[in-house]
């Protein structure tokens, strides 16, 4: 994790610092807000769900994600076929200039399993997202307990 | 209530009516707006009445509908490895009784049924609905038994293919079942439902049931 290891007081300064700004990380205009996790028991996997907010000028589209505290990340959906809800993977997600993008419990989801190590609520993960124009945003992610509703 | 026409005294029995009609409100809820159900009600007797397997639940107590008569029972079918669609259902539920006092929200047993039993162990399943609400019961019904029941309520399920690490997702009907303290089937709803839209409706469904 990003505090690993490091002196304690560096990693309040580094939750503080967080806390402060997570909800806007810009990075070439793009940001990322109501960055939440929706941990569930053992090494199920975990739903990640956030705003991206593209204020640049230009279309960004979204390619991937990875999360440097989980074996894997990937873009998904739940979809409805044939009476059936599933979860299908995303391949790209375009975003407009100016628009914003959401990933919300029900719909579009960052699927994440499992963690390293054993996580619990309060923790922050950091997800990476990497756009088709070569550029990367990140964003620490809260950790929320299962029963979490998605307001902010 | 319109019988005006095989009376012999019509005018009483407009009278009648009128009174009646005037009274309903006043007894339903003291003068207040008609409920407007958010979730879909489901007409007396169409639907199949709450009927559960013979085997106990996760954490190994006996439960059957005759047991849980008296009760509303939300009955909802997922599996543990699914990330989004069932714990937003199952935190939904939570939010939900959380929104009813106390005593009504005593009524309620939320019922979690796996489709996944192979991978779902008494255990895991277990601590996944205990994560929610300590209160939530699981049951892992055999295969044939969650066939009959799934069969029973409409409910749908696939397995999709595992991938290297052999990880596959299930599709399943995301639809709830709520039945009422006789056993019949009284309302449906998904994970569209809001928390709120769910506890009004078992609020005036517990109120005037």
């Amino acid at each position: 994790m990003y505090a690993e290891g490091i002196n304690p007081m560096l990693r309040y300064v580094t939750v503080a610092f967080t806390v402060l700004f997570s909800t806007a990380v810009w990075a070439g205009g793009v940001s990322v807000s109501h960055a939440w996790i929706r941990l569930l028991p053992g090494d199920l996997p975990a739903g990640a769900y956030c705003t991206i907010s593209n204020g640049s000028d230009h279309a960004m589209e979204l390619l991937g994600a990875s999360a440097p505290d989980f074996k894997s990340a990937m873009l998904h959906k739940s979809v409805t076929q044939s009476g059936m809800d599933k979860m299908v993977a995303v391949d790209d997600i375009k975003i407009a200039a100016g628009k914003q993008f959401s990933f919300a419990p029900g719909g579009y989801h960052i699927m994440l399993m499992p963690p390293h190590a054993p996580l619990k609520p309060g923790d922050h993960v950091r997800i990476n997202f990497r756009f088709a124009d070569g550029s990367t945003t990140s964003a620490l992610f809260l950790v929320k307990g299962a029963s979490a509703m998605n307001d902010h | 209530m319109i019988t005006e026409a095989a009376s012999p005294r019509p005018r009483a029995a407009v009278r009648v009516a009128a009174l009646a009609l005037l009274l309903v409100p006043l007894l339903a809820g003291c003068g207040s707006k008609p409920h407007h159900f958010s979730l879909i009600k489901v007409p007396g007797g169409h639907e199949a009445d709450l009927k559960l397997p013979d085997q106990p639940t996760v954490s190994g107590k006996k439960i059957s509908a005759q047991s849980l008569r008296g009760d509303w029972v939300i009955l909802y079918f997922g599996y543990t490895h699914c990330p989004n669609i069932c714990p937003l259902t199952l935190a939904e539920f939570n939010a939900a009784l959380k929104k009813l006092d106390a005593k009504q929200a005593d009524k309620v047993r939320v019922i979690f049924v796996t489709v996944d039993p192979r991978r779902d162990t008494p255990q895991l399943l277990q601590q996944y609905v205990h994560a929610f609400n300590p209160a939530f019961i699981a049951l892992r019904p055999d295969p044939p038994a969650l066939k009959r029941m799934t069969g029973r309520y409409h409910i749908s399920y696939s397995y999709g293919k595992p991938d290297a690490s052999g990880n596959y997702t299930v599709g399943h009907s995301s639809e709830f079942l709520i039945f009422g303290p006789q056993g019949h089937m009284r309302l449906m709803g998904n994970y569209n439902d809001s928390a709120k839209a769910i506890a009004g409706d078992l609020r005036y469904d517990i109120r005037h049931g």
